[in-house]
């Protein structure tokens, strides 16, 4: 139902954003709070950049997901495939010399 | 940054790092803000009476000790001092002086909180000394005091700041008149 898990290179970009949203939104705070000279203001604005790095990176959104990691298939199909595939060729090979003899 | 606890943790622990970063840059911004407090303090009257020092002290019975009665007028004005890291403003009034017997004596005669900018002025005439001025050796015989506002900057965060207005001219304590009732 929900998807929590994010690909590997969804996770390199969730940790950038994490770190970039974060910082930018703290000196935004400090300027902007030095500016007014009101420190409410400035923690107001450093609790928003939080917000919006966590909605941001917390739920596994698709562009998180956008790389996944494409598994090689298991030894038990791998043999099943090399089985079928055998067989196909014999049956087509005996196809052949039922066609050659008639 | 695999599942959502980790990805969770990660946006808060970055964000506690980051926000002491803040708090640092908030500090040290507040000690180069420039300010320019005014302050001054003067006694329109000393008078000196007699009394107990404290009834549960040693010398009850007596009414030896000399207690200094002044009537202050001040004046500052301190609103320069409220930046965005001033939580509030500790104003006191000092008398400092010295005796043969102790080469620095100061003793605080008035204070007050200032919580907002807009009562940052102050204009006061007529103060009483809201705690009792009296020496070391309980007499004021010779002593020569000069009087100073004193303020202590409460921050957010951060260094609590101290400044002092120019001291005053130096008062003369007069000899005791009356009994302190």
């Amino acid at each position: 139902m929900f998807e929590y898990h994010i690909d590997f290179e969804g996770q390199n970009l969730a940790e950038q954003l994490t770190q970039g949203v974060i910082s930018c939104f703290g000196v935004i705070a400090f300027l902007v709070g030095m500016f007014f000279q009101d420190i409410r203001l400035s923690m107001y604005i450093f609790v928003a950049g939080i917000v919006v790095a966590a909605f941001m990176v917390i739920p596994a959104w698709p562009y998180l997901r956008k790389n996944p990691i494409k598994w090689l298939p298991s030894r038990e199909k791998l043999a099943a495939a090399a089985a079928a595939a055998a067989e196909l060729k014999q049956s087509s090979t005996s196809d052949l010399k039922d066609k050659k003899t008639a | 940054m695999n599942s959502l606890q980790n990805r969770a943790n990660a946006v808060m622990a970055f964000s506690i790092s980051a926000i002491f970063c803040l708090l640092g840059a908030i500090a040290f911004s507040a000690l180069i803000i420039p300010s320019s407090p005014t302050g001054a303090v003067a006694l329109d009257s000393i008078k000196v009476v007699t009394g107990r020092y404290d009834k549960n002290w040693q010398d009850f019975k007596t009414r030896n000790s000399e207690f200094a009665n002044t009537i202050m007028r001040i004046d500052a004005d301190l609103s320069s001092l409220f930046h965005w890291n001033t939580k509030q403003l500790f104003v006191y009034a000092v008398a400092e002086y010295s005796t043969p017997t102790h080469p620095k004596n100061q003793i605080v005669l008035w204070d007050t909180i200032i919580k907002r900018k807009s009562d940052a002025v102050i204009s006061k005439r007529g103060l009483n000394n809201k705690y009792s001025l009296i020496d070391v050796n309980k007499k004021w015989t010779d002593v020569n005091a000069n009087v100073s506002l004193h303020w202590n900057i409460v921050p957010y965060v951060g260094f609590m700041t101290y400044g002092h207005s120019k001291a005053s001219e130096g008062y003369a304590f007069p000899l005791p008149s009356g009994i302190q009732t």
